[in-house]
C-alpha cells in the first residue's frame, strides 16, 4: 500500500516538474541555460553573453518582427 | 479491436457535434443554453483536427518526420532554438491570439448568433487552420523564411514587394482599429482609464527589475506585475468615487486618442526592455487567466443565449455597422476564423523553434483552432446579454438617438426591447457613468463576461470589478498589439527608406528612430483621430476596413501556398488552398466594391461624402460646422482611396501568381523549389531533442 502512494506521489511530483519546467520554457525563463548549452556545443571562440546581455538581445530580436497578432 | 474502438468513439464525437449544430442552426425558442455552442463548436474542432489535417498532413504536404527543422539544424540557442511541442504550442498561441477574435464576433453578433458562429466554426476549419498550417510548413522548409521572402522568391519580385507594403498598409489600419477600440472602452471611465494607466509605471517597474534586479526571470517578475494589476483594478473603483480624482481620469475620446499616440510613440522609441517587453509578459499571463477563466465560466454557469439566431439587420440596416450579411459577416469576423496576420506568425519565430516536421500539424492547424474556440466564446458572451441590452451598447447616437430615452425607443421599436431604467442599472452595477453609445464591442463584451463571471464568483456585489477587470484585460492586450505593432512598423520604414538613404536603415540611429516613429505613429493616429470624429462611431468605417485588409493578407498567403503545392506537383490537392483563396478575393473585392461605390451613404464612402458635399452645396450646413464636414468629406475619400489600394494590390498579386501558374502548368517554365536540402534528423523516431 505504502509503496503504491510513494509510486503515485513520485509520478505527480514528475508531472508537476514537467508542467513547471514547460511552464518556465514558455515564458522564457529556461532561454538562458539553453543558449549556454548551445554555446558550449558550438565551441565557438568567442565568450558567451552574459545572462543581462542575452536578455536585452533577445528582446532586440523578438521586437523588430510581428511578435504579436491582431 | 482497439482499432474499432476508436472509430466508435469519433462517430459519436461527430454525431454529438452534429446534432448541437443542428440543435443551434433550426432552435427557434426564446433562449437557447450556450453549452450547445461548446459541443457544437468543440466537437466540430475535434473531426476537423483528426480528419482534414491529417488528410493535409498525409496526402498534400507529407510531413516527413526523418527531415532535420531548422531548429535541429541551426540550432544556436538564440533564433534557432527546438523546442518541446506543448511550450511551442503556447508561443505560437499566445502569438496569434489577439483582441480581433474577441471584438470581432462581438461586432458580428448584431446579425444573429448563428451566422457568426457557422463562420467562426466552418471557416477556421477549411480556410483559417489551413493557412496557418501550410504557411508554417513552407517556412520549416524554406529555414524560417519570412512570407514576403516566401512570395519574392516563388511567387515573383514584384509579389514579394506587395507582400511587404501590403503589411505596412494593414499595420497601419489595424493599430487604429484597435486604439478607437481602447479609446471607446477608456471614454468618460475614470476607473478603467486609472486602471489601464496604471499598468505603465507597472510595466515600467517590472522592466528594471528584469533588466537590472534580476535579468530575465521572467515568471516572478510577471507575478508581482499580476498582483500589482489586481491590485490597480481595485483602486480603480476609490478613484472614480473620489470626485477630485474622477476628474483628472475622466477624458474624452479626444484627449484618449491622443495619449494613446503619445503612448506608441513612446513604447517604439523608448528601449525595449523598459516598457513594451514587460508590459508584453503581463499581458501574456493575464490574456492567458482571463481566456481559461471565460471557458471555465461558460461551462460551469450555462449561461442561455437570448440573441435570436438572425435578426432583421441581416439586410444591411444594422446599428453597430452597415452591410449585409454577405460579405459583411465574414469581413468583421475575420480572426476567428481567418487572420492574413497569422501567416506572419507562422513563417516568423515558430518556424525556427519547431523540433520535427509532423509538430507543424498540431502546432498550425491545432493553434487556430483553439483561437476560433475564443471566438465562439466571445460569440457567447455577447449573445447571452438580452439583445436590446446589446444594441444599446453598440449603436451609435446618430443612429438611435443621443439621449437614453431616444435610444431605448428606437432599439425597442426595432423588436429588442429595453428600457433606460435597466441601462442606468446595469451602469451602476458596473461601476460606470453611462453604457449608451458604448460601440467598438469592447464594452459590450466586458458586460457579457462580467456576468459570466460574477455568477460563479461574487455575484452582484463583484459585478463592477468583473467588469472592469475584462475591461483592463481587453485594453491591456490590446495595447500589447498597438506597442509591438508600432515597433514593428518603425522597423519596416526603417527597411524601405534605407533602400532610398542608407542611414535610415540603422534602427539605432536617434534621428531615424523618432523620424520613423513619427511616421508610423503619425498613420495609425491619423485614422484613429477621424474615428473618433465620426459622427457614426468610426468602428461603422475603420473596422470593415481592418476586415478587408486582412482577410486581404490571407488571401496572399493563400496565393503563396497554392504557387508552392503547385511546385511541389500536388495540383491534385490544389483546391486546399485554392478555394479558400478564391472565397477570401470574392468577399473582400465585394466588400471592397460596396465601401467604395455603395449607394447608401452608411457603406459606400464615395456616397457618404457625396451626400454631405451635397448637403454643404444645398446650404444646410452651419458655418461653425463647415470645417468640420469638409474633413469628414476628405476622409471618406481617403477611406474609399486606402480600400481601392488594397483591392489593386490584391488583383496585381493575383496576376503575378497567375502568370506563374500559367507557365508552370503549360511547361514553359520549371517548377523550382527554394526549400532548403534534405538533411536527415539525429534524432531517434518518438525522442524529443534536447
Amino acid at each position: 500500500m505504502k509503496t503504491t502512494m510513494a509510486r503515485a506521489l513520485s509520478r505527480i511530483r514528475r508531472s508537476a516538474a514537467r508542467v513547471w519546467l514547460g511552464v518556465r520554457e514558455w515564458c522564457g525563463d529556461t532561454a538562458y541555460e539553453r543558449y549556454l548549452k548551445a554555446h558550449a556545443k558550438q565551441r565557438c571562440c568567442a565568450a558567451a553573453l552574459s545572462r543581462e546581455e542575452f536578455y536585452v538581445e533577445q528582446l532586440q530580436k523578438r521586437y523588430s518582427r510581428v511578435s504579436r497578432c491582431c | 479491436m482497439k482499432k474499432a474502438l476508436g472509430a466508435a468513439v469519433w462517430i459519436a464525437v461527430a454525431i454529438a457535434g452534429a446534432t448541437a449544430l443542428a440543435k443551434i442552426a433550426v432552435y427557434r425558442g426564446e433562449a437557447l443554453s450556450a453549452t450547445w455552442f461548446v459541443i457544437a463548436a468543440a466537437c466540430c474542432y475535434l473531426v476537423a483536427y483528426r480528419l482534414y489535417s491529417a488528410f493535409i498532413a498525409a496526402k498534400v504536404l507529407v510531413l516527413d518526420d526523418t527531415r532535420a527543422t531548422p531548429a535541429e539544424r541551426l540550432d544556436d540557442g538564440r533564433d534557432f532554438v527546438p523546442t518541446n511541442k506543448w511550450v511551442l504550442f503556447g508561443h505560437h498561441f499566445a502569438a496569434i491570439a489577439g483582441p480581433g477574435p474577441l471584438v470581432g464576433p462581438t461586432l458580428a453578433a448584431q446579425f444573429g448568433y448563428l451566422p457568426g458562429t457557422l463562420w467562426l466554426i466552418a471557416g477556421c476549419a477549411f480556410a483559417g487552420c489551413v493557412q496557418d498550417f501550410i504557411i508554417l510548413f513552407c517556412s520549416i522548409r524554406r529555414d524560417g523564411k519570412t512570407l514576403g521572402e516566401m512570395a519574392r522568391d516563388e511567387v515573383s519580385k514584384r509579389g514579394g514587394f506587395i507582400a511587404q507594403i501590403a503589411v505596412l498598409a494593414i499595420m497601419v489600419i489595424l493599430l487604429a482599429v484597435v486604439a478607437l477600440v481602447v479609446v471607446n472602452a477608456l471614454k468618460s471611465s475614470p476607473w478603467a482609464t486609472f486602471t489601464l494607466a496604471m499598468t505603465i509605471p507597472i510595466a515600467m517597474l517590472l522592466g528594471v527589475y528584469l533588466r537590472f534586479l534580476r535579468p530575465g526571470r521572467v515568471i516572478e517578475a510577471s507575478a508581482i506585475g499580476v498582483a500589482l494589476v489586481i491590485f490597480v483594478v481595485v483602486a480603480g473603483q476609490w478613484v472614480a468615487d473620489s470626485p477630485a480624482w474622477a476628474h483628472v481620469f475622466t477624458l474624452s475620446g479626444v484627449a484618449l486618442a491622443f495619449a494613446i499616440m503619445i503612448y506608441g510613440f513612446a513604447a517604439s522609441a523608448l528601449p525595449v526592455w523598459l516598457l513594451l517587453a514587460p508590459r508584453d509578459y503581463l499581458s501574456a499571463f493575464i490574456k492567458a487567466g482571463a481566456i481559461f477563466s471565460l471557458a471555465a465560466g461558460i461551462l460551469i454557469v450555462r449561461p442561455d443565449v437570448h440573441m435570436p439566431a438572425l435578426t432583421k439587420f441581416v439586410d444591411g440596416t444594422g446599428p453597430v455597422f452597415a452591410g449585409k450579411i454577405f460579405p459583411f459577416c465574414f469581413i468583421t469576423i475575420a480572426c476567428g476564423a481567418i487572420s492574413g496576420f497569422h501567416s506572419l506568425i507562422s513563417s516568423g519565430t515558430t518556424p525556427k523553434m519547431i523540433q520535427r516536421e509532423g509538430h507543424a500539424r498540431f502546432i498550425g492547424y491545432g493553434a487556430m483552432l483553439l483561437e476560433s474556440f475564443v471566438g465562439v466564446m466571445a460569440m457567447v458572451a455577447a449573445c447571452a446579454m438580452m439583445p436590446g441590452v446589446y444594441f444599446a451598447i453598440n449603436s451609435p447616437p446618430a443612429i438611435v438617438g443621443a439621449t437614453a430615452d431616444a435610444a431605448t425607443a428606437t432599439i425597442s421599436s426595432w423588436g429588442y426591447p429595453v428600457d433606460a431604467a435597466t441601462m442606468a442599472g446595469l451602469a451602476h452595477a458596473v461601476g460606470e457613468q453611462t453604457l449608451f453609445n458604448r460601440t467598438g464591442g469592447a464594452p459590450s463584451l466586458a458586460v457579457g463576461m462580467a456576468q459570466i463571471f460574477s455568477s460563479t464568483i461574487g455575484g452582484e456585489k463583484l459585478l463592477s470589478i468583473w467588469y472592469h477587470f475584462a475591461i483592463m484585460f481587453e485594453a491591456l492586450f490590446i495595447l500589447t498589439v498597438l506597442d509591438a505593432g508600432t515597433r514593428v512598423g518603425r522597423f519596416m520604414i526603417h527597411e524601405l527608406g534605407g533602400r532610398v538613404w542608407k542611414p535610415f536603415g540603422r534602427t539605432a540611429w536617434t534621428p531615424g528612430v523618432l523620424i520613423s516613429s513619427g511616421l508610423i505613429v503619425g498613420g495609425w493616429g491619423y485614422f484613429l483621430y477621424q474615428g473618433v470624429l465620426d459622427p457614426l462611431g468610426g468602428i461603422n468605417s475603420l473596422w470593415p476596413l481592418f476586415g478587408i485588409s486582412n482577410q486581404l493578407l490571407a488571401a496572399v498567403a493563400l496565393v503563396v501556398a497554392t504557387t508552392i503545392l503547385m511546385k511541389m506537383g500536388k495540383l491534385r490537392w490544389i483546391w486546399v488552398t485554392l478555394v479558400p483563396m478564391a472565397w477570401l478575393v470574392i468577399i473582400t473585392m465585394t466588400a471592397s466594391w460596396q465601401k467604395i461605390f455603395d449607394s447608401s451613404p452608411r457603406i459606400g464612402f464615395l456616397s457618404a461624402a457625396n451626400a454631405m458635399a451635397a448637403q454643404i452645396a444645398a446650404g444646410k450646413i452651419p458655418a461653425a460646422k463647415l470645417a468640420d464636414t469638409q474633413r469628414l468629406i476628405f476622409n471618406q475619400r481617403l477611406d474609399a482611396v486606402v480600400t481601392a489600394t488594397f483591392a489593386v494590390m490584391i488583383l496585381v498579386l493575383l496576376v503575378e501568381a497567375f502568370v506563374q501558374w500559367t507557365a508552370i502548368l503549360s511547361k514553359r517554365r520549371e517548377a523550382v523549389l527554394r526549400e532548403a536540402p534534405y538533411v536527415e534528423t539525429r534524432w531517434a523516431a518518438g525522442a524529443e531533442g534536447d
